[in-house]
């Protein structure tokens, strides 16, 4: 049976967090994947744009990761992204017949990734909304602040490479 | 009391019977000997086809294997049968493609596969150029191949040069690009499938989407040891409409959770899904529909001019079909609609629904009338020449050989004298379903149900003059 994300305890919901950074991590292979397979140019930077997103969740596991050993030691935890039932953050491409048409690019990679981002913090924000419990008002809390720096680093990404479009 | 929320107020649109829940089905999916087996079988069919296109027959085509196979047998049965009961079927079965696939995976059967690179693939793997991803060029291939009709189903080696130019043409292009590149966006037997397939009582779907979209490896789209990632480019976890689905069940392999599911359904349902709809496959409908009653009119009609222009008779009586030909069909059928599409928006007071929109919209209410001309058309194929086949499996390459004892049947139609019964209550049918899907396309189309209402009436004019028109050409 699944739980809902806001019935975990602190240590649950941060371990849960790993696992979707490590989730999502896995995902953005596999999205950066499917473009390496095609050898063109712009297949190449969907790839890469795909394959930077990848490490920069890694990167966020490793943060949540250290965090979780700060806070609670080597307290065992055997809940993962599997045990819930909402789904937080999972970046999707939505559109079927996306690749056939040609209807993907660099940008709308990161708009993809942007698209999960923004959703998790909503939904974080949702929860420290919710719960009346402090600590994990906080912990809810640095999550959305969490998302709120990935978000800018894909709206950075973004702004990059407008720029290079407009400038041609 | 007329259901809306069912087909011709009959079947529920949302009603489905999953094949793949009975074990043997599920089993054969899965197996990667399917659809080896068949495309093995219609690979050897195809070799005998093009030799005795090639060598066999005489110079008349009524007696040769390839053209009465390819345009008496297979051409029927692929607007009869499989299209609108199977979808795309006959892209699982199709050997056409065969050689290059095989070229790029280096196995016939087996799944090249390594952990970390994936699914592994021979040749440059280019990607098609954007802004040809879409039905254009299969359009104008598929017309293309219209202007040698007469050829093609009168001389075996021009059936012959058509299907060795697209098997050339399937390889070259397999090396250069990736996965089923020439099936998608070339093959001009691929396109009418696609919009027609939208009308088929078959998909492959998505059974459960929460199960994909908790799913990490999507082996469905990158492929695994069990499976190519889908080879028709397609996000098979998300894909709504069976356009682009070849239905060479590579997902039904590569899903660790059997959330893969072959359905019936009723006919049309993805008629109504408002993803994607653009005018290179209204122009693929108003091709096939144009395409219908130039056939009807060189080789089933009375008009012994019209034929003598299609045989390129005379130089100048050749071009002027190819021009009328093109015209008709890129130009004439195209600017009808439209008049039609402007009173329409006109009568609904919608003039804030954009122009092309409706256009577009509406166009797919010529699949059900154009794939039920195509049958009747069929039919004027089927009954008076199918005696022919008996003949032609006896002796394929015209050496005298009786293999099965049917080589001296006689010439015999059958219920040749119904023929125009049967082709009428056909195009009467299809009426009736583009009316239907029309007046859904209507709500989708205009905001509210009075402008839907209104709307639809010059829509149901065009169709039922387009059947009208039909009906006079088939039975008049």
């Amino acid at each position: 049976m699944k739980r809902e994300f806001a019935s975990l305890a602190p240590y649950e919901a941060l371990h849960v967090g790993i696992f979707i950074e490590e989730r999502n991590a896995r995902i953005y292979e596999n999205f950066a994947q499917l473009f390496e397979e095609f050898r063109d140019e712009e297949s190449g930077r969907i790839a890469a744009a795909f394959r930077e997103m990848a490490a920069e969740e890694r990167r966020h596991g490793s943060a949540l990761q250290q965090r979780y050993v700060e806070r609670f030691g080597t307290r065992l935890c055997s809940l993962t992204d599997q045990d819930v039932a909402d789904l937080v953050e999972v970046p999707e491409l939505t559109d079927g017949e996306m690749l056939i048409l040609g209807r993907i690019s660099p940008q709308q990679a990161l708009e993809v990734a942007l698209a999960a981002e923004r959703q998790a913090r909503r939904f974080y924000l949702r929860l420290t909304e919710l719960t009346h419990d402090p600590p994990l008002r906080a912990l809810y809390q640095e999550f959305a602040e969490f998302e709120r720096d990935h978000e800018e680093f894909i709206e950075q990404k973004l702004a990059q490479r407008k720029p290079a479009r407009e400038g041609g | 009391m007329f259901r809306t929320d069912r087909v011709l107020g009959l079947l529920p649109l949302d009603w489905r019977l999953e094949l793949t829940r009975y074990p043997i089905v599920r089993q054969l999916l899965k197996s990667r000997w399917m659809p080896f087996l068949l495309l093995a079988f219609n690979l050897f069919m195809f070799t005998v086809i093009l030799m005795a296109a090639w060598i066999g027959g005489v110079g008349a085509g009524n007696y040769n294997f390839g053209i009465m196979i390819i345009w008496i047998l297979w051409w029927v049965v692929l607007m009869m049968i499989l299209v609108p009961g199977l979808s795309r079927f006959w892209c699982t079965v199709c050997p056409l493609p065969l050689v290059g696939e095989w070229l790029q995976r280096l196995t016939l059967v087996g799944v090249r596969h390594d952990p970390k690179k994936g699914n592994l693939f021979a040749g440059f793997k280019k990607r098609w150029p954007k802004s040809l991803s879409n039905m254009w060029v299969m359009n104008f291939l598929f017309l293309g191949t219209t202007f040698f009709s007469a050829f093609f189903t009168t001389r075996p080696v021009g059936t012959f040069v058509l299907l060795f130019s697209i098997i050339i043409l399937s390889i070259v292009l397999s090396v250069i690009y990736h996965k089923r590149t020439f099936c998608l966006y070339v093959c001009p037997i691929s396109g009418f499938q696609a919009l027609y397939s939208n009308f088929a009582m078959t998909e492959v779907r998505v059974k459960d989407p929460t199960i994909c979209r908790d799913h990490k490896s999507k082996g469905c789209v990158v492929g695994n040891a069990s499976g190519y990632g889908c080879p028709w480019l397609l996000l098979p976890y998300k894909f709504t409409r069976n356009t682009y689905c070849g239905m060479c069940f590579e997902c039904f392999k590569t899903c660790e959770y059997d959330n893969m599911a072959l359905n019936l359904r009723p006919p049309g349902t993805d008629l109504l899904v408002d993803d994607n709809r653009r005018l290179d496959e209204s122009w693929k409908a108003f091709i096939m529909l144009g395409v219908s009653v130039f056939f009807f009119l060189v080789m089933q009609g009375p008009w012994g001019a019209l034929k003598d222009w299609a045989n390129a008779a005379t130089w100048g009586g050749y071009l002027t079909f190819i021009g009328v030909h093109s015209l008709f069909n890129l130009a004439v059928i195209p600017a009808i609609f439209l008049g039609f599409i402007w009173w329409s928006r006109r009568m609904a007071r919608a003039p804030e629904v954009p122009l092309k929109k409706a256009y577009i919209n509406f166009s797919y209410t010529l699949v059900p009338l154009g794939l039920v001309a195509w049958i009747a058309f069929s039919f004027g194929i089927l009954l008076p020449n199918s005696s022919y086949v008996l003949h032609i499996l006896s002796d394929p390459f015209a050496w005298g050989w009786d293999l099965f004892g049917t080589a001296h049947f006689p010439w015999t139609p059958f219920w040749t004298g119904i023929m125009p019964w049967i082709q009428a209550v056909c195009l009467l049918v299809g009426l009736l379903f583009s009316l239907d899907f029309a007046y859904r396309l209507a709500r989708q189309t205009y905001p509210s149900e009075a402008q839907a209402g209104r709307g639809l009436l010059p829509v149901a004019l065009f169709l039922t003059l387009a059947t009208g028109a039909l009906l006079w050409l088939f039975i008049g």
